[in-house]
């Protein structure tokens, strides 16, 4: 099975980035029910780095905080404990992987993740979805598989994306199988296992490409597909697939976007990138 | 070998040099006979220009579409020119409502005079 494959290329890194010790409490905390909000702002509080990106990212249109929010406290009681724990992991994997090894346009793969997370996050208020705080880092971090080829399989990488360029209509996974043994979207939930993140990120990560791990999740994954489909159509960041990928009728309506939605949703997504600049310059500070 | 711009390109040449985006990845090898399919490529990734063996005889083409009237205000035009561009990444994908909604209301967006992409704008 290519999943047991992804796994395998995982174990075999061998300088992965060790999930930080904070992190790592974060998420225990976030599992607790007797876990306060001054519990993990204490936690927080102790990681002066985490802390600071915690704040710009709370002020950054992707919250629409109505006024600036100063004090991390007040930012942890508004945001819940398990947008708190999502941040933290999202602003472990930009620090480990903004930028990296081999000639990959690495600020256009995160451009392209941070407009699907745009997309996810309107879709999903939009649509008034359950644990709405949890879209944002499900965009963000999807194609962390891509990450993973691009950082420590870079020659793989290179000979997919020249068989990827060699016609339009090439089938990208199946590319990334043949050359790899596995789909970037099981490199990714191999990577995500690894780390012991939340099994619905693991999930959204691991299906996103293909539906066979969707079982629980199948809404969460129809609307990160749908997401990445509007940042692709809108060419913001960069790609390894010249097609757009094509989504079936089934996962439109399992994300529940009509299709005359969607031109509201690319407005208000081009709104939040124009409005995240700092926060995109935040990335390449 | 001769440098060639994209739109002056016709089926049938070979590339004398890899082709490279502004980012470095290569996106086609030297040595590749190119096709209408490679064309339409190049153009989505908005290369402007490639290098060709000399004395290759191109493989006839299509007729060129019809140019647009000159009295087209450059809203209309700009709006075509995206409609083009996207339609060859949408080729093949426009099977139901949802993918030719995302093809129209992406390229009205494209074609906006404000419309920001910080690739372009860095």
């Amino acid at each position: 099975m290519s999943l047991e494959k992804a796994r395998e290329l995982v174990e075999g890194i061998e300088d992965l980035p060790t999930l930080p010790e904070v992190v790592i409490e974060i998420t225990r905390l976030v599992e607790n029910p007797d876990t306060t909000a001054e519990d993990v702002y204490r936690l927080v509080s102790t990681d002066l780095s985490l802390s600071a990106t915690m704040l710009k990212l709370v002020n950054s249109a992707f919250y629409g905080m109505p006024k600036s929010v100063t004090s991390l406290e007040k930012a942890i009681r508004i945001l819940g404990f398990a947008t708190v724990r999502n941040i933290a992991l999202a602003a472990f994997v930009f620090d480990a992987f903004m930028t990296g090894k081999g000639k990959f346009d690495y600020r256009g793969f995160w451009l392209h993740s941070i407009a699907t997370a745009a997309a996810c996050d309107i879709m999903a208020k939009r649509l008034r979805v359950k644990d709405i705080g949890e879209y944002f880092v499900y965009g963000l971090l999807h194609d962390l598989g891509m990450v993973v080829l691009m950082q420590y399989f870079p020659d793989g990488l290179t000979r997919i994306r020249e068989q990827s360029m060699q016609a339009a209509d090439v089938d990208v996974p199946k590319v990334e199988e043949k050359e790899m043994g596995c789909n970037h979207g099981e490199l990714g939930a191999a990577l995500a296992e690894r780390w012991e993140f939340p099994a619905s990120l693991v999930s959204v990560i691991g299906s996103h490409v293909s539906d066979e791990m969707a079982e629980g999740n199948k809404r969460e994954v129809a609307i990160v597909r749908c997401a990445g489909n509007v940042a692709h159509a809108l060419e913001i960041g960069s790609s390894l697939s010249f097609l757009i990928p094509y989504i079936g009728e089934e996962v439109w309506q399992a994300a529940g976007i009509s299709p005359d939605q969607l031109g509201g949703v690319m407005d208000e997504t081009l709104r939040e990138m124009e409005h995240s600049k700092a926060f995109i310059d935040l990335l390449y500070r | 070998m001769r440098s060639v711009k994209i739109k002056e390109l016709k089926s049938g040449l070979i590339l004398a040099r890899d082709v490279e985006d502004a980012a470095g990845n290569r996106l086609l090898t030297v040595g590749t006979t190119l096709s209408k399919g490679h064309m339409a490529l190049l153009e989505g990734w908005r290369i402007a220009e490639v290098w060709v063996e000399d004395a290759v005889t191109a493989v006839a083409e299509a007729p060129a579409e019809p140019e647009t009237p000159a009295t087209k205000d450059a809203g209309e035009e700009a709006l075509a020119e995206a409609k083009k561009r996207l339609a060859a990444r949408f080729e093949g994908r426009e099977r139901n409502a949802w993918m030719k909604a995302l093809h129209e209301e992406a390229a009205k967006r494209l074609a906006a005079p404000r419309f920001w992409n910080p690739g372009e704008n860095a």
